[in-house]
């Protein structure tokens, strides 16, 4: 069997392995039947006997499992507490409810936790039914079903990969070097015998400099679904390739979600008019966390919103609530907010709509209001990228081209942001998802000849 | 709620794009149109409560409701008390009684049946249990064999598409040939035709009989016609079935009948086997609710079997000369179009020779199989040593089968 060596993007919304033999870059359908068959969605789904399924089949199987399911809580032993107080001591068991029909567990933007691998108060790793799985051994699982894809693909055996990283996964760079050990280990242990490191914005340069006919000052604007990390490099002469300076911040698509939840949707789940009732207030500003919601669904929190509803408080935005949380609904929520914020990008508006059990969700958003709603952090990234270009040395004037990749670089103000800054004509756009793993590609061929 | 300040942010978006105008008319037109025809829904609910339709409609339900929990309580009691000799004993020794009692029907087109009680202790290894008087040489058609829980409630369909209902226990039933006694050679008391409860009208046949006190637990029934046509109808709808006792004829031609009624859950999988050894199995969900040819058949075939199929379990097929094919989950194959000839279960060969599939069956190590002949003698045999043999020794013209298992082995 062949060995291969290739580029490997671990994103924080998608994933995807490119190859590149010295003049093409083949970057690997491993999603046939996805809209966009090059990108794999970064999710893990692990069923209650320990299966995994990633992408869009875990997806798929967390609908088919999950949405509009019963559910059975029974009282389990979690440890026990000792209570050691002035001439006593006593031990008291602790139990908590669990779900015992609860078919699987879908894991999003493992990616993330990454920068919360030293523990408390972050996530080290979480309880899937009777195991305990670390951060690497959930992102070992993803990469082991994502090379599987891969090879069979490619009717080879790969050996290596080069794999992308953003400029900071965390401010700290001792949380920094962590993060990093964590994801070799985990690439390590999923069967990839040589594994590399490369910037990603530098990788969506390396793609983008096959482009260039001469040598050129560029300023990389990768804006993923987790981060967003800039660049300015020298590019066109392998032999001169320099980079002037990079920085990164932990802000990004999934952020604007979140954002667009807070401001535009918490009404209808009744943040307007429940007032002195902090349970209920706490499971609605629960919604925009895409990590609380699902953990919501206890018989105590259904005890508190159905006593809520019935003394007949916001009843059609409790009873939203409730089917939110108790139809494991939240997934298919993300999503269409996610949808909408993608729509915006094309068109001046866009409806978040759901329509379930006890759901009649109509909220029409616009993109004036979408870039309202954003406008801080507008500010903070025009500042970053004003950061990065005075760390290089050079002026402004001075950045030949501005190479736009990921899929939040096509959000309209952040265009117009560039566009301002440096001139229209200098922003150019690479492919959103795909530039940064033929970039891996290129420099994991590059790192083996 | 739509509030100004939320209709303001849309004017700003059309003064600061003019080009969203279109997109956001669209949208809240969409809308419009969707809480419209919402509206006049609710409003005719709203006069059918005010008319009261509706509270006839709600107690049909509750009716139906109570019909369906009634079936389950007497399937979780094991059933109606039995009229065997044994049957003056205590609540709990019948319990146990119905624990290890099924009935076994037979019956055929004109609606003339059978019924045999079967004593799990009681039985023996391919022994006789019955002989019917009656002579199938020159019948056109094979009777047909079903065995049941004592506390069953049975959906009789007719070819017409008419149905009624009826516990089993209502029906005739007749002494099987005692197993401790020696019968005298000769000397075998031949049993009659019975008539039961439920008989068909002038011009009907009765296409089937089916178990239905699993109505609650069941998402559809599937009706099957001996052409190959399927048809899915929700249970929701049983209500309205039972009430007017009608499930149609699902047929989409004059010379074809329903040939089975069965009630399944979507995730099921449903097996057809035809008399010329041809087998498909199929999805419940992708089963058609508009009634579908979904397997062709030569114009000399027809069905003569159809289950609910699960893949850890295997089906024991049974053929005109008595041969027992075995077939397990990995000969199986799950058929993801219709109209396709299906999986042949014994060769093209055997076919040209006469060979035919009289029955199938679904089956389990501890189960049993019931045989008729073309002399109309009933036996019964255990699984096990069918399959081990792959012949059935004791009856050479099988011309039904079915295979059972008493409530206890089943776990």
């Amino acid at each position: 069997m062949a060995y291969v060596r290739v580029g490997l993007d671990f994103g924080t919304s998608n994933s995807g392995i490119a190859i590149y033999d010295g003049e093409k870059v083949r970057v690997l359908p491993l999603e046939p039947g996805g809209i966009l068959p090059e990108v794999v969605q970064t999710m893990l789904y692990i069923t209650r006997e320990h299966q995994y399924s990633i992408g869009q089949e875990a997806v798929e199987l967390y609908y088919q499992h999950n949405v509009n399911r019963v559910r059975r809580y029974v009282k389990k032993w979690a440890g026990e507490l000792d209570f050691v107080g002035a001439e006593m001591h006593y031990v008291r068991d602790i139990y908590v409810l669990v779900d015992e029909l609860k078919p699987g567990r879908l894991i999003q933007y493992l990616k993330t936790a990454l920068r919360k691998t030293d523990g408390a108060p972050g996530y080290s790793g979480t309880h899937v039914f009777d195991r305990y799985y670390r951060t690497e051994d959930l992102i070992r699982i993803f990469l082991i079903a994502l090379k599987k894809r891969a090879e069979e693909m490619l009717g080879a055996e790969i050996s290596g990969a080069t794999i992308g990283r953003p400029v900071k996964i965390s401010t700290s760079l001792a949380q920094d070097e962590l993060a990093e050990d964590t994801l070799r280990s985990a690439a390590l242990g999923a069967g990839f015998s040589e594994v590399d490191f490369e910037f990603e914005p530098l990788a969506a340069a390396a793609f983008f400099e096959k482009t260039l006919s001469r040598p050129k000052n560029a300023l990389v604007f990768d804006f993923g679904g987790g981060t967003l990390d800039i660049a300015i490099l020298r590019l066109g002469d392998a032999h001169q390739r320099e980079v002037f300076a990079s920085n990164g911040i932990d802000l990004a698509g999934s952020d604007f979600d979140r954002m667009m939840i807070e401001k535009r949707l918490l009404p209808s789940f009744g943040s307007e008019k429940i007032v002195n009732m902090p349970e209920i207030e706490e499971l609605i500003q629960a919604v925009p966390d895409w990590i609380a919601l699902p953990e919501l669904s206890t018989p105590q929190n259904r005890y508190q919103l159905e006593r809520a509803i019935g003394q007949k408080v916001a009843v059609i935005e409790l009873m939203r609530l409730r089917s939110l949380i108790f139809n494991d609904l939240a997934f298919s929520f993300y999503n269409n907010v996610e949808a909408a914020k993608i729509a915006l990008s094309t068109l001046g508006a866009a409806v978040i709509q759901m329509d379930e059990k006890d759901i009649d969700l109509w909220e029409l958003t616009t993109r004036f209001q979408f870039e309202k709603d954003i406008q801080e952090y507008q500010n903070r990234i025009e500042k970053m990228v004003l950061e990065t270009v005075g760390a290089s040395g050079l002026e402004r004037e001075q950045i030949d081209v501005v190479v736009k990749t990921g899929g939040s670089s096509n959000i309209p103000i952040f265009t117009q942001m560039l566009n301002a800054l440096f001139g229209p004509e200098r922003v150019v756009e690479s492919n959103p998802f795909s530039s940064v793993v033929a970039g891996l590609a290129i420099r994991a061929f590059e790192k083996n000849h | 709620m739509i509030k100004r300040e939320k209709i303001e942010e849309w004017i700003k978006e059309v003064e600061s794009r003019p080009s969203s105008a279109p997109v956001i008319v669209q949208y809240i037109a969409n809308r419009l149109r969707d809480l419209t025809a919402r509206n006049e829904e609710i409003l005719a609910e709203l006069i059918a409560l005010q008319s009261e339709k509706r509270v006839e409609e709600y107690e049909k339900r509750i009716a139906h409701l109570e019909y369906q929990l009634d079936l389950i309580k007497r399937q979780g009691e094991g059933g109606i008390t039995s009229d065997h000799p044994a049957g003056s004993t205590s609540s709990s020794a019948a319990g146990m009684m119905t624990q290890n009692r099924m009935d076994c029907i037979m019956y055929d087109g004109l609606g003339r049946l059978l019924r045999l009680e079967l004593f799990q202790g009681a039985l023996k290894q391919a022994s006789q249990i019955a002989i019917l008087d009656a002579d199938f040489r020159n019948s056109l058609e094979a009777p047909r064999l079903l065995a049941v829980p004592p506390g069953e409630e049975l959906l009789f369909v007719f070819s017409s598409g008419r149905i009624d209902l009826t516990p089993a226990s209502a029906l005739p039933s007749s002494r099987i040939i005692e197993q401790t006694s020696d019968p005298q050679p000769g000397g075998e008391k031949k049993l009659p035709w019975q008539v039961g409860p439920v008989k068909p009208h002038a011009g009907e046949r009765l296409a089937c009989v089916t178990p239905v006190s699993n109505l609650a637990r069941v998402d559809c029934f599937i009706q099957v016609s001996r052409r190959g046509f399927i048809k899915k109808i929700r249970s929701g709808m049983a209500g309205s079935i039972f009430e007017n006792r009608y499930i149609g004829a699902g047929i989409k031609k004059p010379s074809d009948q329903t040939f089975e009624v069965i009630l399944a859950k979507n995730e099921d999988q449903i097996v057809l086997l035809t008399s010329e050894g041809y087998l498909i199995a199929l999805v419940v969900k992708s089963l058609p609710v508009s009634i579908e040819e979904v397997i062709r058949l030569d114009p000399s075939d027809h069905l003569v079997s159809c289950f609910i199929y699960r893949p850890e379990d295997s089906i024991l097929v049974m053929t005109n000369a008595g041969k027992i094919l075995h077939l397990t989950s990995d000969r199986i194959e799950l058929s993801g179009s219709f109209k396709t000839k299906g999986q042949a279960v014994f060769s093209g060969q055997r076919r040209a020779q006469g060979a035919r599939v009289v029955g199938a069956a679904l089956i389990h190590e501890n189960d049993w199989g019931a045989v008729c002949d073309l002399n109309g003698e009933i036996r019964l045999h255990e699984v096990q040593p069918m399959l081990g043999s792959g012949v059935l020794a004791e009856q050479s013209q099988p011309i039904a089968f079915t295979a059972f298992n008493f409530p206890q082995d089943r776990g």
